[in-house]
C-alpha cells in the first residue's frame, strides 16, 4: 500500500492503513488474521485500532462462528468524505488500476512515476502515469476523466506503443531512462514484466 | 458544459462576423500545420504541437462559422475545444476532450521541458487532427455554405 504524507499527518501510520485497506473496498469483510496479512503485520498490533475504529463507528464487526469480521459501516455519516480523503491519497493506485483494467491485454504495462511515486507530492500534485501497449491517449481520455474527478489531481498521461518503449529502452532515451531509474508504482504489471516488455 | 451565453457573460467570447478570406486563411494553416506534422524527421514534441495547433484552428473555425471568436484571457484554448464541441454537436465531444487532454502536454512541451510526447502519441494527434479538421468542414459546408 502506498502512503501519503497528507495521511501520515493526519493519522498514525497503522491506522490509515487500516482505514484505506477497509473504506476503499466497503464492500469486503475481513477477518483479523486476513486483514494482518494483507498489511504485512501482526494481527496483535492491529485489535486495538479495529476496536477503537468499531466503537467510534467507521466499522462494524459481524461474528460467524468463532470468526470476527470487520468492515467499513458505509451508514456512518463521515464515511463518503473519509473515503472521498483516502481516494484523494492513497486510494490512486486502485482507482487507476480499475480504469486500466478495463482496457485488458490491449495495456501491457501501467506505472506512476515523478513526485507521486516517491510519494512527495502536495495536494494538487499531477499525477504522471506511464502507459504501454496496444491503446491510444484518445481511447483513455475518458477513463482518465473519471479517475481524475475521483481522487481530484490532474493526470498527465504518456503512452507508448510497446514497439516504441522497447526501442527507446534499448536505446537509453534520456526521459525514458531517466523515469525506468525513479521510483515507481505499478498500476499493472511489475518489475519482472517490465524488464520483458523492455527487452 | 457552458453556453454561448455564460461564455459572453464571462468575456470568454465576442460575438464576431467571419468571412470566406478568414476562414480559408485558417484552413491554410491547417493544411501547413497538418503537412509539417507529418514530417517523421521532426521530433515527436515538434509533430505533436504543430498538430494541436491544426486542432486549434479547426476548432476556430466552428466557433467563428458560429458567430463568435474566443476572446478569453486565460483558458483561451480549453474554451476553443470546448466551444467547438458546442458548435458542432455531440460527435465532436469525444475530439474535444481528447484535444483538452492534449494541451496539457502541449503546454509541457512548449513552456517548460523537452522529450515529453512519445512517437505513438505524435503518430495519433496527427490522424485526430486530420478527423477533427474532416468533421468540421463537413459540418461547416452543411451549416454555412456561403462560406465555402
Amino acid at each position: 500500500m502506498r502512503s501519503s504524507p497528507i495521511l501520515e499527518a493526519l493519522f498514525p501510520d497503522i491506522r490509515s492503513k487500516i482505514l484505506a485497506v477497509l473504506l476503499l473496498q466497503p464492500e469486503k469483510r475481513w477477518y483479523l488474521t486476513e486483514l494482518a496479512s494483507r498489511l504485512e503485520t501482526q494481527p496483535s498490533s492491529l485489535q486495538r485500532e479495529v476496536e477503537a475504529l468499531s466503537k467510534a463507528g467507521l466499522l462494524e464487526q459481524t461474528k460467524d462462528g468463532r470468526r470476527v469480521y470487520f468492515k467499513a459501516d458505509t451508514n456512518s455519516p463521515v464515511f463518503s468524505d473519509l473515503r472521498g480523503l483516502l481516494e484523494k491519497t492513497v486510494g490512486l493506485i486502485p482507482i487507476l488500476k480499475e480504469e486500466v483494467d478495463a482496457f485488458g491485454e490491449r495495456i501491457q504495462l501501467a506505472f506512476i512515476y515523478g513526485s507521486t511515486a516517491r510519494s512527495e507530492e502536495s495536494s494538487e500534485s499531477d499525477v504522471d502515469l506511464m502507459i504501454v501497449g496496444d491503446v491510444g491517449l484518445a481511447d483513455l481520455v475518458p477513463s482518465l476523466r473519471r479517475a481524475e474527478q475521483r481522487f481530484g489531481r490532474p493526470v498527465n498521461p504518456t503512452v507508448y506503443s510497446s514497439k516504441e518503449f522497447k526501442a527507446k529502452a534499448k536505446n537509453h532515451d534520456h526521459f525514458l531512462a531517466t523515469v525506468l531509474r525513479g521510483a515507481k508504482e505499478f498500476v499493472k504489471g511489475n518489475d519482472g514484466e517490465l524488464a520483458t516488455v523492455a527487452g | 458544459m457552458a453556453s454561448w451565453q455564460q461564455w459572453l457573460a464571462k468575456g470568454d467570447v465576442k460575438t464576431h462576423q467571419t468571412s470566406k478570406q478568414e476562414v480559408d486563411n485558417l484552413r491554410a494553416l491547417i493544411t501547413r500545420d497538418l503537412a509539417d506534422a507529418a514530417v517523421t524527421g521532426l521530433s515527436a514534441d515538434r509533430r505533436f504541437a504543430t498538430a494541436y495547433n491544426a486542432a486549434l484552428q479547426a476548432g476556430t473555425i466552428a466557433i467563428a462559422c458560429s458567430g463568435y471568436r474566443v476572446s478569453a484571457r486565460s483558458g483561451h484554448h480549453r474554451v476553443t475545444f470546448e466551444a467547438a464541441a458546442l458548435a458542432i454537436g455531440a460527435n465532436a465531444i469525444p475530439l474535444s476532450d481528447y484535444f483538452d487532454a492534449c494541451r496539457r502536454k502541449r503546454n509541457v512541451i512548449d513552456y517548460m521541458t523537452s522529450s515529453v510526447a512519445t512517437d505513438t502519441e505524435a503518430e495519433e494527434i496527427v490522424l485526430k487532427a486530420q478527423e477533427f479538421h474532416a468533421i468540421v468542414e463537413t459540418w461547416a459546408k452543411n451549416v454555412y455554405p456561403i462560406l465555402f
